[in-house]
């Protein structure tokens, strides 16, 4: 067995007992990656956002708490969620074939938005509770003019079979 | 559940117990487990073979027997929440990520079982190949499945290896989430010969199941007729599959063997039928959109007469819950409409070139009722005969009636190979109470209830197993929180009682002879496929023989 299978289990980092913190190389192979890194590559790509341009969005979750985060400008509101470990899922990882980023944009943003394209209104039709209001995090871009704006984020506690859901046929 | 020691029935062999246990209790069922041990035959020479007989004993009592040795070990994870999940789809991974948010990690054990050494269920071998975008859910669900308190057994078949009863014994709770394993069938003469094959399987064929890979597919350079029955994206999936051309198919994973097939196959025309009409079809916008507007060697051809929608067809798509299909319907009749100008333009284009252009007809408001054989062959279907239907019922619940006479008013399209798309259904899966009107295992919110209507504690239900072959993959996120709530509910009413968990799985399969594949393992066949793909341009080259797969699986590529 090779060393970095044993090293593996640690992280891309830790702690030695001597003091000294032991840093991963950077795996030459993508299968030495961790997924969780491979999920970030992927989805947020390598480039660095500019933080110094950044407006304010809350994002309301699903027990309710607003929570303030900095979205630099040119960030889509899926990865700025993950950026700030908010429970939005993007299972399609930005590429428009689900509706798992699904939210709730506040009404004085909401008409702020460019029209959803075709594919996004697609994807909108299959999404979980769908409102007048409902757009795909994913499409949502941070621009100096949506400074402010609040997502709510699609409740999990209605019950499918109460509510009369039907859910859409693959 | 408490229980007492005493009342344990030594004589099947077993020698320590469950419950949550004082401290002289533990010094009691030492006792108790000494004494059965020295009423063990002496050849049963070391501890761990009398495990294994106890283990044979056969079907486990709610309480599980472990070795005396792990005593100590059992103190210790005796306060963990062991669960066993059978599927490892999108449904078993959903239900693996809520349970791991829900429970802290030092309180929880999941073991994720599979029939298949590969994981991901219908992100694998269900989502057509040319949709990789819709596949990148699996790098969450690798996420999932490999936290270090989940395990992936791979290559348990429940049912074979391992039966729900054994797997209840062994664990606090066990969600089944091995979705929809058959389909509906349509019941018509000459159902039975060759060329007549369910869509689910054809899906499993060119997506490489292991399965599958033997499928007799009708597919030469004498095909030139296909006829899909149904109107849902299954069918989409699989006409568009036969529509594209083999250079774009060569891009996406789908498996060599069907590749070769589909590319050596001349099919001109796919007829793609639905009993209703325009307004009823069940597919989505955006398979729609892809096979209507998106392809470009594609002509689409609509009847007129077959999409005029009726005062109730409009009423019906007014509906709130609509809003897709009235956008379905927009993209049909735009297509409809464009039809004339696309085939003239078509033919200054392609005069005098070797036509490479292929049809899909889409035909509503039609049932098969007749399966012909071909001229030639009395055993393979050449001709699906079709009556004309009209709707009738309330916006909403309107259903297809038959207005033919018959058989003179039949309409005849010929097809040397027909597949069926009229949705799946849960067969029957290890004794699990099957609802057979609906389709689906008896269940309330994810909790499995029996014929008689009483609640199996412990046996739970997510995806389609629970609620039927409907959704997206994203559905089943919502539906597996669901189930996850009522474990939890349950979890927090009672005392956790002591359960072996994945130690008792793993020693029972290894006297059963199963060649586990764990996540490990299964990295190795991703990474040999991934590689593999690399080389022909395409995301990965799947390999498709079980065997294969289990080769690839023990064998380390670095060693």
């Amino acid at each position: 067995m090779r060393a970095s299978a044993l090293l593996r289990p640690l992280g891309n980092s830790c702690r030695l007992p001597w003091g000294r913190t032991w840093a991963a190389p950077l795996a030459p192979a993508s299968n030495l990656a961790s997924n969780h890194t491979r999920t970030w590559r992927r989805a947020h790509g390598n480039e660095p956002y500019d933080e110094s341009r950044a407006i304010t969005v809350y994002f309301i979750d699903r027990d309710q708490r607003r929570i303030e985060v900095k979205a630099p400008l040119g960030a889509n509101m899926l990865q700025v969620a993950h950026r700030n470990d908010i429970d939005l899922e993007g299972a399609c990882e930005g590429s428009l074939a689900c509706s798992t980023c699904h939210v709730y944009v506040d009404d004085k943003n909401f008409t702020k938005l460019k029209e959803p394209c075709d594919d996004e209104n697609d994807m909108l039709d299959l999404a979980f509770g769908l409102k007048e209001n409902s757009r795909l995090g994913c499409q949502i871009i941070a621009t100096p003019e949506l400074d402010g704006m609040e997502l709510r984020l699609p409740s999990a506690t209605r019950n499918m079979a109460v509510d009369g859901h039907v859910p859409k046929p693959h | 559940m408490q229980r007492s020691m005493f009342g344990l029935p030594h004589a099947r062999g077993c020698f320590a117990l469950g419950g949550r246990r004082t401290g002289s209790e533990f010094a009691g069922a030492a006792t108790a487990a000494a004494a059965a041990l020295s009423r063990m035959p002496a050849s049963w020479k070391s501890a761990s073979l009398r495990w294994r007989a106890a283990v044979c004993a056969g079907a486990f009592p709610n309480w599980v027997s472990r070795p005396l040795s792990s005593e100590k070990a059992s103190a210790r994870d005796g306060h963990k929440f062991k669960v066993a999940v059978i599927g490892s789809g999108p449904a078993g991974c959903y239900a693996v990520a809520a349970l791991t948010k829900q429970i802290p990690k030092t309180q929880l054990e999941v073991d994720v079982l599979d029939e298949l050494p590969t994981p991901f269920g219908l992100v694998r071998y269900g989502i057509a190949p040319d949709h990789q975008e819709a596949k990148a859910v699996v790098n969450q669900f690798a996420q999932s499945l490999s936290q270090e308190n989940v395990r992936f057994r791979g290559n348990v078949k429940v049912g074979v290896h391992v039966s729900v009863a054994e797997l209840r014994s062994m664990y606090h709770a066990v969600i089944a989430a091995a979705g929809a394993q058959s389909e509906r069938k349509i019941d018509v003469p000459g159902e039975s010969l060759h060329g007549v094959l369910s869509a689910r399987k054809f899906v499993a064929w060119y997506n490489g199941h292991p399965h599958f890979t033997k499928l007799h597919v009708p597919l030469d350079h004498r095909t030139t007729d296909v006829v899909v029955v149904g109107n849902g994206n299954v069918a989409i999936d699989v006409a568009r599959i036969l529509l594209k051309t083999p250079e774009e198919l060569a891009r996406s994973d789908i498996a060599q063997h069907a590749w070769e097939k589909l590319s050596q196959c001349s099919v001109k025309r796919v007829h793609l039928v639905g009993r209703r009409g325009l307004a009823q079809a069940s597919w989505s916008a955006k398979e729609l959109r892809e096979i209507v507007q998106k392809l470009p060697n594609v002509r689409v051809k609509v009847n007129p007469d077959e999409i005029k929608l009726s005062d109730v067809d409009l009423e019906e798509l007014e509906m709130e819950e609509n809003r897709a299909k009235k956008r379905c319907t927009g993209i049909v009749q735009q297509a409809a409409a464009e039809q004339e100008s696309a085939a003239a333009e078509e033919k200054r284009l392609f005069e005098g070139e070797q036509q490479t252009v292929k049809e899909l007809h889409l035909r509503f408001l039609r049932t098969p009722v007749l399966f012909l054989p071909k001229d030639d062959d009395a055993n393979s279907v050449g001709w699906t005969q079709f009556a004309r239907n009209h709707l009738a019922g309330p916006p909403g619940k309107q259903r297809a009636h038959i207005t033919t006479n018959m058989p003179a008013g039949c309409e005849t399209i010929p097809s040397t190979l027909v597949l069926v798309s009229v949705g799946y259904k849960v067969g029957t899966f290890d004794g699990l109470p099957v609802d057979t009107a609906s389709g689906v295992i008896h269940n309330v919110k994810g909790r499995v209830k029996n014929q008689t209507g009483e609640f199996l504690p412990g046996l739970y239900v997510t995806g389609w197993m629970k609620r039927g072959s409907s959704g997206i993959v994203g559905s089943n996120r919502w539906d597996a929180e669901e189930t996850i709530r009522c474990v939890i509910e349950d979890l927090a009413s009672a005392p956790l009682d002591y359960k072996a968990g994945g130690a008792a799985l793993d020693s029972l399969l290894d006297i059963r002879g199963v060649r586990l594949v764990d996540f490990d393992s299964w990295r190795r066949i991703d990474t040999r496929e991934s590689a593999a793909g690399a080389a022909m341009g395409k995301p990965r080259q799947k390999l498709t023989s079980l065997e294969e797969l289990l080769h690839t699986a023990s064998t380390d590529q670095h060693a």
